[in-house]
């Protein structure tokens, strides 16, 4: 899918405000996996992350009509996401998680050596991540998995760019800590 | 300072490079910016891709939701709709058998249902007059579909004879305008089954009774020696008394 130019972004969303599906659609298909992939990190659970990147877009559907033009889409977007896995982590308060097992398990589940070692590598990155603090996975869930810049980051956590910049680089200091992978 | 400062750049730049998939090592600086930004595609690569039948449905229901026609629907809506019918199928079930168990007699299928729902509102009601006048409620119920039906007639009238003495038991100590007033009411539903049974021969009264016929001396009396004796029992014996049998 070829890359947007802001101006092209704005278009595309004046003509889902408007009410053209094809648009609506295009936002969706443009967006959707990154929304799911920042669900998923956040949530560490795939199914929870399907509901969330549901009620993010249907948060969308919602929310064109008071969309002020102008402002960044990715990071009103994102706010949306955040603010739903905000209530999933509300909802799930007394349960006990399940951290990030559809990547463990697919990171145990049989196969060629190879194959099998890079899934114990990401199971093992995955791992870190769930025992990194809440606000760094934020951090690396926005920049990372939801793709977004350091300045729309900021716009969805509330912060300013340059707390974002230094959070995001403890987040994988500490990150590779957890890892144990030596400091050099 | 400098340093610490270029760094979070170099490394801002990497994750930029990042989002839009190109290799952040690669534009990173070699050292501690390099080794940050290929941990964080590694985490990238670590949270599974979303399945594309996932999408597909998303996109459905999305589009569905905005008011498109969308052939079968969202995966939502339809779990939704799944979701609404089992919940109605749920109520059927328990309502329309609780609704008719609210009219059921005894010997039919849905009497022990009633009774249960009877011991549940005899349970959440602390007040023994009150409990009382559900059981003479019950009574009256029973002593009319007794003068209207003699189907059952046998079993019914046991059972009303039943719920006059248990209500009777439960207004023994009590005094007030309240518990007279169910007092006097019970009176009047006995002498109703008395008048029923005479009516009917005479037998059937002895005959039906589950207090002549069980070993419960006492509460098959009837009359008002059953009121009378009954008073101390109305403490002690409360729910738990007439009508435990009687119910169960």
């Amino acid at each position: 899918m070829a890359e947007l130019t802001e101006v092209d972004l704005e278009a595309l969303v004046r003509r889902a405000r408007a009410g053209d599906h094809d648009a609506l659609g295009e936002l969706y298909d443009r967006f959707r996996d990154r929304v799911a992939r920042f669900a998923t990190g956040r949530l560490g659970d795939a199914e929870r992350a399907e509901d969330v990147t549901s009620e993010t877009f249907e948060g969308v559907l919602r929310g064109l009509s008071a969309y002020r033009p102008g402002t960044d889409f990715e990071a009103w977007l994102f706010t949306i996401a955040h603010r739903r896995v905000a209530d999933h982590f509300r909802r799930r308060a007394r349960r006990r998680e399940v951290e990030l097992d559809e990547a463990r398990r697919a990171a145990t589940a049989g196969g060629p050596e190879d194959a099998v070692l890079a899934a114990e590598r990401r199971a093992e990155v995955a791992g870190a991540f769930r025992r990194l603090r809440p606000d760094q996975q934020e951090v690396l869930a926005l920049r990372v998995l939801g793709g977004l810049t350091a300045a729309q980051a900021a716009e969805v956590v509330g912060k300013s760019e340059g707390a974002v910049r230094v959070a995001q680089h403890r987040a994988l200091l500490d990150l590779r800590e957890q890892m144990g992978v030596t400091v050099r | 300072m400098t340093g610490d400062r270029d760094a979070l750049v170099e490394l801002d730049r990497a994750l930029d490079e990042l989002a839009v998939g190109g290799s952040p090592a690669a534009r990173a600086a070699a050292g501690e910016a390099a080794v940050l930004a290929t941990l964080a595609a590694e985490l990238r690569a670590a949270v599974p891709a979303p399945p594309p039948d996932a999408a597909a449905r998303g996109r459905a229901a999305l589009l569905a939701g905005a008011g498109a026609p969308v052939p079968g629907g969202g995966f939502r809506r339809r779990r939704f709709a799944r979701v609404r019918v089992l919940a109605a199928a749920l109520l059927l079930a328990v309502a329309v058998p609780a609704a008719l168990a609210g009219r059921a007699l005894p010997g039919t299928p849905l009497w022990p249902l009633r009774q249960a729902g009877q011991q549940a509102r005899l349970g959440l009601t602390a007040d023994p007059v009150q409990r009382a006048h559900l059981r003479l409620n019950t009574a009256a119920m029973l002593l009319d579909a007794a003068r209207g039906s003699g189907g059952y007639r046998r079993a019914g009238l046991a059972a009303c004879q039943e719920q006059i003495q248990a209500a009777m038991a439960q207004l023994g100590g009590h005094a007030g305008p309240e518990a007279a007033a169910e007092r006097a009411r019970a009176e009047d539903l006995l002498a109703g089954l008395d008048s029923l049974v005479r009516s009917a021969g005479g037998g059937e009264r002895s005959g039906p009774g589950p207090g002549r016929g069980d070993d419960r001396s006492g509460v098959g009396e009837g009359g008002s020696s059953g009121s009378g004796g009954s008073g101390d029992q109305g403490g002690s014996r409360g729910a738990g008394g007439p009508e435990g049998p009687g119910d169960g």
